[in-house]
């Protein structure tokens, strides 16, 4: 590389400055391998311990969602557990803490789209309890 | 067994920990940072001591490690930069000297290039070995640092004459 324009005299200056400007600049804390060591370990340990916690938080989750999401379902009518739609028409419209079947549960928490609703409001009345039934597809269109 | 063992790198860090911190904190700027970059090199160096080459010089491979940890460090806190409640600001260098002014205006990259080819005195080929980088490379950041503080050491000190 050419360096034709470089002073010999301007790097040796600049080399001098630098080493100047840096000579008050000293390494702290004290550093010893067994210190190392030691933090290697205490890393290692909190990474366990973090793992130790996510996994509690995890488990804990599933084991939740599994009792509070089986728990409605397993109340629901026999005639609808069958059949997927009406099983989702009839979980809608359920309300877990009440035990009772609310119409207007669908509207604000599921939404039932296109060609699915026929097939399910026909699966539903074919054999889900009348009224239940009547309800789900009322509340579908709106009512 | 390590190339190096334990108490030989304790040896080496009371023997080129000062060198280690200066070209860290060359990078940095960062007295608080460049502590940092000292602190995880050696214990880079000591998790990693089975991959040091003896034919190498411990010297050079220490601040190879230093430059690399400050680049990231470097890096991490660009990144962080625009948080507004990082807690980092842009520190400016604070020793009164004008070429360490015109050092600290350079790109982290060249920094690491000039602490090692004027500040610890090695040749061009030796700090693209350190840095892991082609010759050319090392070569044209040199280049490039070069003509930058040129101009600014002039400009600096055209104003301080004026």
């Amino acid at each position: 590389m050419s360096e034709r324009w470089i002073d010999p005299a301007w790097d040796a200056e600049l080399r001098r400055e630098l080493a100047r400007a840096t000579s008050d600049w000293h390494a702290e804390p004290e550093w010893t391998a067994g210190r190392a060591a030691r933090s290697r370990s205490r890393r290692l340990l909190s990474l366990v311990a973090m793992g130790v916690v996510t996994g509690i938080i995890v488990v804990g989750a599933l084991v939740v969602h599994s009792r509070v999401g089986n728990a409605p379902r397993a109340a629901l009518p026999e005639a609808t557990t069958g059949i997927p739609m009406a099983r989702s028409l009839a979980a809608a419209a359920y309300d877990p803490l009440t035990g009772e079947t609310d119409v207007r549960r669908p509207a604000r928490g599921r939404r039932l789209i296109g060609g699915h609703l026929d097939v399910g409001r026909r699966a539903l009345a074919a054999s889900a309890p009348a009224g239940l039934a009547t309800r789900a597809i009322r509340c579908t269109h709106g009512l | 067994m390590s190339p190096i063992s334990s108490a030989e790198l304790e040896a080496a860090y009371r023997a080129h920990a000062d060198a280690v911190y200066r070209q860290a904190r060359l990078i940095l700027r960062n007295p608080a940072d460049a502590d940092e970059a000292v602190q995880s090199s050696f214990e880079k160096a000591f998790s990693h001591r089975a991959r040091f080459d003896p034919s190498r010089s411990v010297r050079a491979w220490l601040l190879g490690i230093a430059s690399y940890e400050a680049l990231h460090l470097a890096r991490r806190n660009r990144a962080r930069a625009w948080l507004p409640l990082s807690g980092r600001e842009v520190i400016m260098p604070t020793t009164p000297s004008t070429v360490w002014d015109a050092v600290a205006r350079l790109p982290a990259q060249q920094r690491a290039v000039i602490g090692l080819f004027y500040l610890h005195g090695y040749s061009l080929q030796e700090v693209a070995s350190i840095l892991e980088i082609p010759i050319g490379t090392a070569g044209s950041r040199l280049h490039s640092a070069r003509r930058t503080l040129r101009a600014v050491l002039t400009d600096l000190t055209e104003e301080v004459t004026a």
